[in-house]
């Protein structure tokens, strides 16, 4: 599934969000893309957020160093693989991809497990998004 | 109600474990540290106490090392991967241009992928592999330091080598009164009365590994009887150990100077030629304590101008303020305290009355000198 919205929005600048760091190199190994975790060093960080930014890397996926305090206003699709952390930090995600920018139309996944807990705690996040 | 802690020490008995247990981790050489830590969180193929088998892992993880070996900076790899990922196309063909770039083999840029990665940092086994019963007395070291991290006050009665110790525990800046012995043996050995990391507000952490070190050098003295006074899970206990316990012992301290008073000891000769600083002077009785001066500070023309400085480490206002008062007792008021800012264990006020230079970092001689001047004593 990660596979196929990646690809469809290959031309896009996305983040994945995952629930922890192994999840993360786990898909960073299988497509190629850019892990932001606390085990990367802060200078190679700030030198990959500036090329996401000025489109060199159009792909990150992360556990959880871009949930909070960085702003990416470039980013346009977020996939949140991970959905059992709390509304909070749901929130946090979402405004990653939906900080304001001229011209912007952003997109966000959201990867529940169907027939599982995971979907009832998708629609609680949701309506509080909402609220 | 106070419990006595049985620590638990390894003995002869734990050595078969502890080999099966070494040769597990000696197999991971060479392998990512991850897939050991993945081992280590199985059970062990022998019945194995488990408070003893987390000692023996913890020691094992520190000795053997996880180290990066990579021909290229994984970075820089990171950076020609995922920059050749984002032009599109499948992923051997991102792999391939990457390693052009690179001039190393598709395979190997796959492998230097995460290479830095504390995880997938590879096991090396360190210079000179210490023996089982080398490792239990090295993980029972571990099990005291981790106790003695949770001591309210903790007392050491030593004999033979006192100075060398009350030496390290000055060097680690442990807050720490020397008694002689209750029993008059004065002249045999020493009690070293220490506050346990419970005791202090802040720096606790700091503190207690400090205090843990101090153990290693107990077996360099002739005889020791450590006794700590313990809260563990919100209960009393007590921690007791003596010579002949298992304990790793480190090699025997040397002779060296911290780097703060070889510093004071240069800027005070440059800044004050006409007196003489003398290292470490005879301890001063005071009443049933003994004082370890760092320093005594005499003047040449006038040798009779002579004081004591004594560099405190760790400190707290009670602390200071209960050895004012024993020095004021004895009627020595001579000795000049040095306090470091930075190691204030409350946030009490100094007592306002007391010869005390403060400093951050390094002692200001002239602070020193000013306070030299305004202590008229001649001893």
């Amino acid at each position: 599934m990660v596979a196929t919205l990646l690809d469809r929005h290959r031309a896009s600048r996305t983040i994945v969000f995952t629930a922890d760091n192994p999840t993360a190199y786990a898909i960073s190994r299988a497509h190629l893309i850019m892990p932001l975790t606390c085990d990367i060093k802060r200078k190679e960080r700030e030198r990959v957020l500036s090329l996401f930014r000025e489109g060199t890397l159009r792909a990150l996926v992360s556990a959880q160093v871009l949930n909070e305090g960085l702003d990416v206003p470039e980013a346009e699709v977020g996939i949140i693989v991970a959905s059992s952390r709390g509304e909070r930090e749901h929130v946090q995600r979402v405004g990653r991809v939906l900080r304001p920018r001229p011209g912007k139309h952003a997109l966000v996944y959201e990867l529940v497990v169907r027939a599982t807990t995971e979907v009832g705690q998708s629609r609680k996040r949701r309506s509080a998004l909402a609220a | 109600m106070d419990r006595r802690v049985l620590p638990g020490l390894l003995d002869a008995r734990d050595v078969p474990w502890i080999r099966v247990l070494m040769e597990e981790v000696d197999r991971f050489c060479g392998r990512p540290l991850r897939e050991l830590l993945e081992r280590l969180r199985r059970p062990l193929p022998c019945a194995v106490p488990a408070f003893k088998l987390k000692a023996a892992k913890a020691v094992l993880l520190r000795l053997w090392k996880s180290e990066l070996c990579a021909e290229v900076a994984p970075d820089k790899v990171r950076e020609a991967v995922f920059s050749a990922a984002t032009n599109g196309g499948p992923r051997s063909q991102a792999l391939e241009t990457a390693s052009r770039s690179l001039r190393l083999e598709p395979s190997v840029v796959e492998k230097l992928l995460f290479a830095d990665l504390p995880g997938e940092r590879l096991v090396s086994a360190p210079a000179t592999i210490p023996s089982p019963s080398d490792l239990a007395l090295r993980s029972n070291l571990l099990i005291v330091r981790s106790l003695l991290f949770h001591a309210r006050h903790v007392r050491i009665e030593v004999e033979g080598a006192v100075r060398p110790l009350v030496r390290q525990a000055k060097l680690r800046g442990l807050l720490c009164t020397v008694t002689h012995p209750r029993d008059g043996r004065a002249h045999e050995g020493a009690v070293l009365d220490l506050s346990g990391p419970f005791t202090v507000f802040r720096h606790t952490l700091l503190y207690g590994r400090a205090l843990g070190e101090l153990v290693q050098f107990l077996p360099h003295t002739a005889h020791f009887r450590l006794h700590a006074d313990c809260v563990l899970r919100e209960q009393e206990a007590t921690l007791e150990l003596q010579s002949g316990d298992p304990i790793f012992p480190c090699e025997a301290p040397r002779r060296f100077d911290s780097k703060l008073e070889a510093r004071f000891a240069k800027d005070f000769a440059k800044a004050a030629p006409d007196w003489d600083l003398l290292r470490e002077p005879e301890p001063v009785s005071v009443g049933a304590t003994i004082i370890f001066p760092d320093f005594r500070i005499r003047h040449r023309l006038r040798p009779t101008r002579s004081f004591l400085l004594e560099i405190v480490g760790f400190w707290s206002a009670d602390y200071l303020r209960h050895k004012l008062t024993r020095l004021r007792e004895a009627q020595i008021d001579h000795l000049i305290l040095c306090v470091d800012d930075e190691r204030g264990c409350s946030d009490d006020e100094l007592p306002a009355d007391a010869c005390i230079v403060r400093f951050h970092r390094r002692i200001d001689p002239q602070t020193v000198l000013a306070a030299l001047e305004r202590r008229p004593t001649q001893v």
